[in-house]
């Protein structure tokens, strides 16, 4: 018998058949058709080929795992199952994820270029080219209308100051790839220091043109250094692999070039602030060195110097002239012990003798005392060349200090000094002839007194004033009466001639 | 350095590039440090430095920057203002 049920009940129990392994967790190929989005974020479509079709929904949580919008007539492959909606009793498709069709063959497509470029070598470390570090120029290669610009503009307005070049760009769909290479390729041709190939997120198909070969080989053609910034931080394109650098995003991008201005600015102060210290450290060691040969060559201390040479000479020539009266009034007090001594008959001669020798003496003591002064004078150059200007001079250029008006000085006093003692050098000089000269004068003075009183002594001007003398008859001279005896012999002595005589008698005082 | 000097090196440095500038003044900061000039080539290399500092200070101060869109025409390559 058969049994009865109700529309509901059969539509719950076809449900329940429709639960089934051979429609649940499928993969459906079709194109989208009849496309409509409700405000509740559900999507309501048919999926269909050529010989059929199926009512299709996609709700609004299983949209949010999705990387593109479904659009009428897109072909996709969806995922998901079967299911019946009892009101109605009529079935559908319930898409989980849908993807667009192919995309298999997309993946199978990019990892053949990948390989095929990495064994070129185009993607080597080595070909990698250095980012300028202050790019003044910087090329993007991207849509005009989307986001991305904005963002990458935004992004480097507080950074290095750097002029910016777009050069529009389909970023996607059929022919987005040719413009892509000509916008590298006419910033190349432009002039520009950096070049960003620049794409927002989306899908591996949205994506698709920055994963084409004619793009990775403009790229790697490029003079330029090209930083890709494709997608999303987890997006990987081909482009990202054969530029010089990737960065995570657009907006990555504009911060990776461009340094922020506000560092920049006090990297380049703190360079300045080093530049000071090293000077002011310099001027501070060479003003002590200038304290140094201040020191050395100042005007006092020269002067100082040359007033201890001048005391020293004055000391020579005092000690000079000292010897020289010590001697001159030794040899005075021979001449007198001398002359006192002297018999009369070799007075004469011997006055003859000791003037010639007081010459002699004068002689050497001039000549004593001029070698005296000149090597007093030898010294006196030799200490003052120490000080003379042109050693100092070049000593001094040598540092590039500029003292020469200080060194004029000096030297204008050094050869005041100079003169000053020349002056009393030549005094001095001077001074001996006139000593010995004075000094001869008082000997001879005295030479002639002695000489006059030795005359008055000689015993032959007594005997002519009517004295005479006896002596001997051995010729002794006697001067006593008691050297006589009675019948002795004796010659008188008369100025003009002698006489013998006896003695007869003799009378001795009392 | 003298008058004639000190403009020839303005003009030149103002030919620089920011890099340039950048990499010569820290050249001649870390010879300033490693010492061995003298007092008059020291301040020749501080008035040096000034002058870089400067031009580096003009490029970091220039708010000027272009935002411009390039396009091949037949006319060869334009450039629009782009905002």
């Amino acid at each position: 018998m058969s049994e009865t049920v109700t529309v509901l009940q059969l539509n719950n129990r076809v449900k329940t058949l429709l639960n089934h392994a051979s429609v649940r967790d499928i993969w459906v190929s079709g194109e989208i058709s009849g496309l409509k989005k409700y405000a509740s974020g559900h999507y309501y479509f048919t999926l269909k080929d050529e010989k059929s079709s199926v009512a299709a929904v996609l709700f609004s949580s299983y949209r949010a795992n999705m990387s593109f919008e479904p659009r009428e007539g897109d072909k996709v492959e969806a995922f998901g199952r079967v299911d019946l909606y009892t009101q109605s009793g009529k079935y559908q498709f319930v898409v989980n994820a849908m993807r667009h069709s192919g995309i298999g063959e997309l993946y199978i497509r990019f990892e053949e270029l990948k390989n095929k470029l990495k064994d070129e070598g185009l993607f080597d470390e080595s070909r990698k080219r250095k980012l300028p570090r202050y790019p003044r120029r910087i090329g993007v290669v991207t849509s005009q209308s989307g986001a991305v610009i904005h963002d990458i503009i935004t992004t480097s307005a507080s950074r290095f100051p750097a002029d910016i070049f777009l050069a529009p760009s389909q970023v996607q769909g059929e022919g987005a790839a040719k413009t892509i290479v000509a916008g590298i390729e006419l910033l190349d041709r432009f002039g520009v220091d950096i070049i960003i190939v620049a794409r927002g997120g989306g899908s591996l198909e949205d994506l698709w043109p920055f994963n084409e070969e004619i793009v990775a080989r403009a790229i790697a053609a490029s003079k330029t250094p090209v930083v890709s910034a494709v997608g999303h931080e987890t997006d990987f394109t081909i482009a990202d692999f054969v530029s010089d650098m990737r960065a995570p995003t657009p907006t990555g991008a504009a911060a990776l070039i461009l340094r922020d201005r506000l560092e920049t600015v006090s990297e380049v102060e703190s360079l300045m602030q080093r530049a000071s210290r090293s000077l002011e450290q310099k001027s501070v060691s060479m003003e002590e060195r200038l304290d140094n040969i201040n020191k050395r060559i100042s005007l006092q201390a020269a002067i100082d110097g040359l007033y201890d040479k001048m005391i020293h000479l004055d000391e020579i020539f005092d000690r000079a002239d000292r010897a020289m009266d010590v001697t001159f009034e030794r040899a005075h007090n021979r001449v007198d012990m001398a002359a006192n001594k002297m018999s009369a008959g070799r007075t004469e001669d011997w006055i003859g003798n000791k003037a010639k020798s007081l010459d002699d003496l004068s002689a050497r003591a001039i000549r004593a005392l001029r070698n005296r002064s000149e090597s007093a004078l030898a010294r006196y150059s030799l200490a003052s060349a120490r000080i003379m200007p042109s050693s100092i001079k070049a000593d001094m250029n040598a540092k590039g200090m500029r003292v020469d008006s200080l060194l004029d000085k000096v030297s204008a006093t050094v050869s005041d000094r100079m003169n000053v003692c020349r002056t009393r050098m030549i005094a001095i000089g001077s001074r001996p002839d006139k000593a010995i000269g004075s000094i001869t004068e008082r000997s001879t003075a005295h030479l002639e007194t002695a000489s006059r009183n030795l005359e008055g002594l000689n015993p032959l001007n007594i005997l002519s004033r009517g004295y005479g003398f006896i002596t001997s008859a051995e010729g002794d001279v006697l001067t006593s009466a008691g050297s006589m005896s009675k019948g002795d012999r004796v010659t008188i002595h008369m100025r003009d001639g002698s006489a013998t005589a006896e003695i007869k008698d003799k009378e001795m005082k009392k | 350095m003298n008058e004639e000097e000190s403009a020839k090196f303005a003009e030149e440095v103002s030919k620089m590039s920011f890099e340039e500038s950048i990499q010569q003044l820290e050249s001649l900061v870390e010879k300033l440090e490693a010492g061995g000039t003298d007092l008059d080539q020291s301040l020749e290399i501080y008035e040096k430095a000034v002058v870089l500092r400067n031009h580096c200070k003009e490029v970091l101060d220039d708010g000027q920057r272009r935002i411009k869109k390039i396009l091949e025409t037949s006319n060869g390559i334009t450039e629009t203002d782009f905002q």
